[in-house]
């Protein structure tokens, strides 16, 4: 019998997770780590691993396929350009404090895209080889140019058999002919809804008046298209976290059951001054907020959810998941999407485009001119698999994890440095031993939640394994 | 006057060099066949969309239960079928390394064996005189109307389909 | 239920005749030789000429059969109404030989063989655009050499056609995964019966010692060949406990499948013979399906239920539910007038047992 080699980390206690290369996993304790690694496994500890396929017995027989396809499953396979990010303008109606594109002025000229730019977006789109199609337009605020938008869906509409649309918006003035452009089913709106109406004053509306008309808007969004078409998004201060009841019931309020917990970001204009995310504060609000989620889920019955948590989950039980792009192994850079900016230079991610704005590192692929930058590309792509990694190789996460050079790009300035130092390292050692804690938890009212964020009515005893 | 980089190359933030022979840069390749074939043997279609948080799966149809009516009962001699050439040529394209973009696709080398077969039945039928459409293994009206044709001058029974009679008389034969 | 065999009357023929019907003669996608002509009406008896040959067809009350595949065999009067134009539930029966002996067999298996693969090949040719014909048993595989030229043949000249293949995977060798990807394999859904993750359970419920080691190797041929695979587990007495174990089982060792197809028991063949002993009545107590759903569904499988009538699952349950009865085999209970989910519920087994069946039927 051949074992396929485990990986395993200490929970505390005797208690240790084991995980192998396809992602399967199972608990058990110190003294099996010990037969483990000093190779006296016991009767039972073969069976155990034989009869749930940790094991094998022959190349390609059945046990081994399956270990196979869960492996090839957690891969992300780098497909042909089926998403962009397009950035018609970089001009927009507000001026939040924690930008990161450093936008334009409304009234700002040169920063929109020209006809010939229009042209040559069309261009590269009719070179897609796939049927299908998913467009997010950034900006700026793209409301500012409804024309583009218009001219693109229609142009990708006709040329594609499947076509979504995603517009991010500040939803602050949003015209009759706006709002008829987000009556088609094809076309979903993202915005921006911060941790609590003084916060999102604070930093975003800055006027009553302009907060009142925003919070119309996006109470008209979410009742003509419902929680399906609108997402609303938070950008949390790490300094002034709102509190946990309050933040949630806001959304809860809104009909918005999905939250998705997002720090602020300081690049941009916010880089004055340098703050550090202070960890513990910020992952005990984290475990606040889904610890009145899970509550509220059981006295309401509703299906509310932290929405990385929950992605985190589906990662770790089901695999795939890969179109979630900040998350994947490996996570292939300029291929499968690229950002197109309102000066023609083509970006391989959305943050990549705010570093480069920001003259922290040229990470342009290239342009709508030029087209992309092969070699760029290719030495950028050197560097996105964790399977590469000398610490990701021993980590028990690192088959529902990835990397995420861009990310490392922007506080460290080097992608080479020892994973533990990193703060997406870290963040992701903290939230999946978090969704872990919540997998094995025998609570109930617990599992009752985390068998909603699977999509199931009831989590079953036997998805998560215990060795003894 | 533009600022400068804080990082000024790929190389000072840690990514490899380059080097002199990454001049073709390639998108990135598959080292070994085996790999490839497990990616163009399981397929998976999943999307999914952040606004709403909703994923979309593509549903595959359900095939119903199957069972029949009952017996033919009269006993059939079994008539010729064709023995079609096992693969021992080219492996189909999609097998062969390749950037991982073609890995998802559907495999077009599951029809090569179609399409060689059908070019053959074309060229015959070119060779004989009953076609001069293009020889592309697609058997369109043209093909069809070739086919009867040649079926009805070899008294084989005319039914504008590559029957296995069709493909004796023409000489292509199994490996 | 509707008929599947007509009564006709034609002169002598050595061969089997395999042709269509055809209601229109003008229609413009002649095939020579095979489509035979509507040419007079008697009351339910239709003439019809076939390039000659006058054939007289006791057509069933309702039903025109325009465009449907028949087969008449030598020295018989009735003909097989092998392709249904106007359905969806299309089966041919390539042999009633089996090597195994299933509990719930709705088609006990005959010692004997007919082959009728060159009937069935013709009879494709001639079938309406993309459709689904079933090729089922006994055993298939049995005859794998004469299925697989079957198939091949078929799929040359009729690319746009699917097949759904019922098979034991008893009988598939590793030099068959070059075969099968020449074949087109988004087109063939292979359905594989799978009763329980346990060797013992599943071999006794089959029928045959090793039938679950042989059956693991013929999926992963199967997986490797690329192939669409629809898992079967038709819930009974003797498996009902170990579904969830089954779920978990596929779930890690045949992820590939395509669906995993949940069945309730058809009261036919053995199936009658064992009704008693094996019918579960789900209505009752659903909680070891649910189980077994639950457990696929988190890992990411999918599943559906098979021959459930909707009212006796529970409701948020149902969307696993499909339309899987046969159209020529169904019936509603008189609980069924009335209730809004008819048109898509499966319905019942034309020989579905009233008095022993189900205990909670109702109308939605």
């Amino acid at each position: 019998m051949s074992i396929w080699p485990l990986q395993f980390r200490w929970l505390g206690q005797s208690e240790y997770l084991f995980s192998n290369d396809s992602g399967a996993f199972f608990r058990s304790d110190e003294r099996f780590l010990r037969r483990y690694t000093e190779e006296r496994l016991t009767e039972e500890d073969y069976q155990f691993l034989s009869d749930h396929d940790f094991a094998f017995s022959d190349v390609g027989d059945a046990p081994f396929l399956g270990h196979a396809y869960h492996w090839m499953k957690r891969l992300n396979t780098a497909a042909e350009l089926n998403y962009v990010i397009l950035v018609p303008t970089l001009r927009c109606n507000l001026t939040c404090d924690y930008c990161q594109v450093s936008r334009a002025a409304e009234t700002a000229k040169g920063f929109d895209w020209t006809e010939s730019d229009l042209n040559l977006v069309f261009k590269i789109l009719s070179e897609v080889k796939g049927d299908s199609l998913k467009v997010e337009f950034q900006g700026g605020e793209p409301l500012l140019r409804l024309d583009l938008l218009q001219a693109v869906r229609s142009f990708v509409r006709e040329r594609f058999k499947y076509a979504e649309f995603v517009v991010c918006t500040n939803l602050q003035s949003v015209s009759k002919e706006a709002w008829q452009f987000f009556e088609s089913s094809d076309t979903l709106i993202s915005t921006s809804l911060d941790g609590s109406p003084d916060l999102h004053r604070k930093l975003r509306t800055k006027s009553p008046d302009a907060h009142d008309e925003f919070l119309s808007n996006l109470g008209r969004a979410m009742a003509q298209f419902g929680p399906e078409r609108v997402s609303a998004l938070p950008t949390l201060d790490v300094n002034d976290l709102p509190d946990p009841a309050e933040f949630v019931e806001q959304y809860a309020e809104l009909g918005i059951h999905s939250i998705f917990l997002r720090q602020v970001n300081y690049q941009g204009f916010a880089r004055k001054v340098l703050h550090q995310s202070n960890s513990t504060s910020w992952y005990q609000f984290y475990r606040s907020v889904v610890h009145y989620i899970i509550e509220k889920n059981h006295c309401e019955d509703l299906a509310m959810e932290e929405f990385y948590l929950s992605h985190l989950l589906r990662r770790v039980i089901r695999g795939g998941q890969n179109n979630f792009v900040d998350l994947r192994n490996p996570n292939w850079l300029g291929i499968d999407y690229i950002v197109i900016d309102f000066d023609g230079k083509i970006y391989p991610t959305d943050e990549a485009r705010m570093l480069s704005r920001v003259r922290h590192i040229d990470l342009a692929i290239g342009s709508l001119q030029t087209g992309l930058d092969q070699q760029k590309l290719w030495q950028l792509n050197q560097a996105v698999s964790n399977f590469d990694d000398p610490d990701c190789a021993h980590c028990v996460y690192r088959p529902y994890c990835g990397l995420d050079v861009i990310d490392d790009l922007s506080r460290y300035q080097r992608v080479d440095l020892p994973r533990h130092m990193t703060h997406h390292c870290n963040k992701h050692m903290t939230l999946f031993d978090y969704a872990f804690e919540l997998l094995y938890s025998e609570s109930p009212v617990v599992r009752s939640s985390v068998a909603k964020w699977l999509g199931l009515t009831s989590l079953p005893d036997n998805v998560c394994l215990v060795h003894k | 006057m533009t600022k400068k980089f804080l990082v000024t190359s790929l190389l000072a933030a840690g990514f490899p060099a380059t080097g002199a022979d990454a001049l073709v840069a390639p998108k990135p390749t598959w080292q070994n066949q085996e790999t490839a074939k497990i990616f163009s043997v399981f397929r998976q279609a999943h999307t999914y969309t952040l606004a709403g948080h909703s994923s979309h799966r593509s549903h595959s149809s359900h095939a119903s239960h199957r069972s029949s009516s009952g017996g033919y009962s009269a006993p059939a001699s079994p008539l010729p079928l064709y023995t079609p050439p096992l693969s021992d040529s080219t492996p189909p394209s999609s097998i062969l390394p390749s950037p991982p973009a073609t890995a998802l696709r559907t495999l077009p080398g599951n029809t090569a064996a179609f399409t060689n077969i059908a070019m053959q039945v074309q060229a015959a039928l070119t060779a004989y005189g009953y076609y001069s459409g293009p020889i592309d293994g697609i058997i369109g009206s043209a093909s069809r109307t070739a086919l009867s044709k040649f079926q009805a001058d070899y008294s084989l029974k005319v039914t504008g389909t590559i029957t296995p009679e069709v493909l004796d008389a023409m000489g292509i034969v199994a490996k | 239920m509707i008929p599947l065999q007509l009564k006709v009357q034609t002169a002598a023929h050595a061969e089997p005749l395999v042709f269509r019907l055809r209601n229109d003669e003008h229609a413009t996608d002649i095939v020579p030789g095979k489509d035979a002509f509507l040419k007079s009406r008697s009351g339910n008896l239709a003439y019809y000429d076939l390039d000659g040959r006058e054939i007289q067809v006791a057509l069933p009350s309702g039903e025109t059969c325009d465009n449907d595949v028949v087969m008449v065999l030598p020295g018989r009067s009735t003909a097989h109404r092998l392709i249904r134009s106007a359905s969806r539930h299309n089966t041919l029966l390539v042999t009633e030989q089996c090597d195994q002996l299933c509990v719930m067999c709705s088609q006990p298996p005959k010692a004997s063989h007919n082959d009728l693969f060159r009937p069935f090949f013709d009879a494709c040719l001639l079938a309406p655009r993309e459709a689904v014909i079933g090729i089922s048993g006994g055993e298939p595989l049995l005859h794998k050499a004469r299925l697989f030229d079957f198939l091949f043949m078929v799929h040359l000249n009729r690319p746009d056609l699917c097949f759904h293949i019922l098979t034991n995977a008893q009988h598939f060798e590793e030099a068959d995964v070059d075969f099968l990807r020449q074949l087109d394999q988004s087109k063939i859904t292979w359905g594989v019966p799978v009763y329980a993750s346990s060797a013992e359970i599943h071999d006794r419920i089959v029928g045959k010692v090793g039938a679950y080691a042989t059956l693991q190797s013929g999926l992963t041929i199967l997986a490797k060949a690329g192939a669409r695979i629809e898992l079967r587990t038709v819930v009974l007495r003797s498996n009902l406990g170990a579904l969830g174990a089954l779920a978990r089982t596929i779930a890690t060792r045949f992820p590939y499948c395509t669906v995993w197809a949940i069945m309730q028991l058809e009261n036919i063949g053995y199936g009658r013979q064992n009704w008693q002993l094996e019918f579960a009545d789900t209505s009752t107590d659903f909680v070891a399906v649910k189980a077994g759903i639950d457990v696929a569904l988190a890992f990411g499988i999918d599943v559906a239920l098979y021959n459930f009538p909707l009212c006796t699952v529970p409701s948020n349950y149902r969307i696993y539910c499909c339309a899987s009865i046969s159209d020529w085999k169904q019936k509603f209970l008189p609980e069924c007038d009335h209730c809004i989910a008819q048109h898509t519920c499966c319905g019942f087994f034309e020989w579905y047992p009233e008095d022993r069946g189900f205990e909670r039927v109702q109308r939605l």
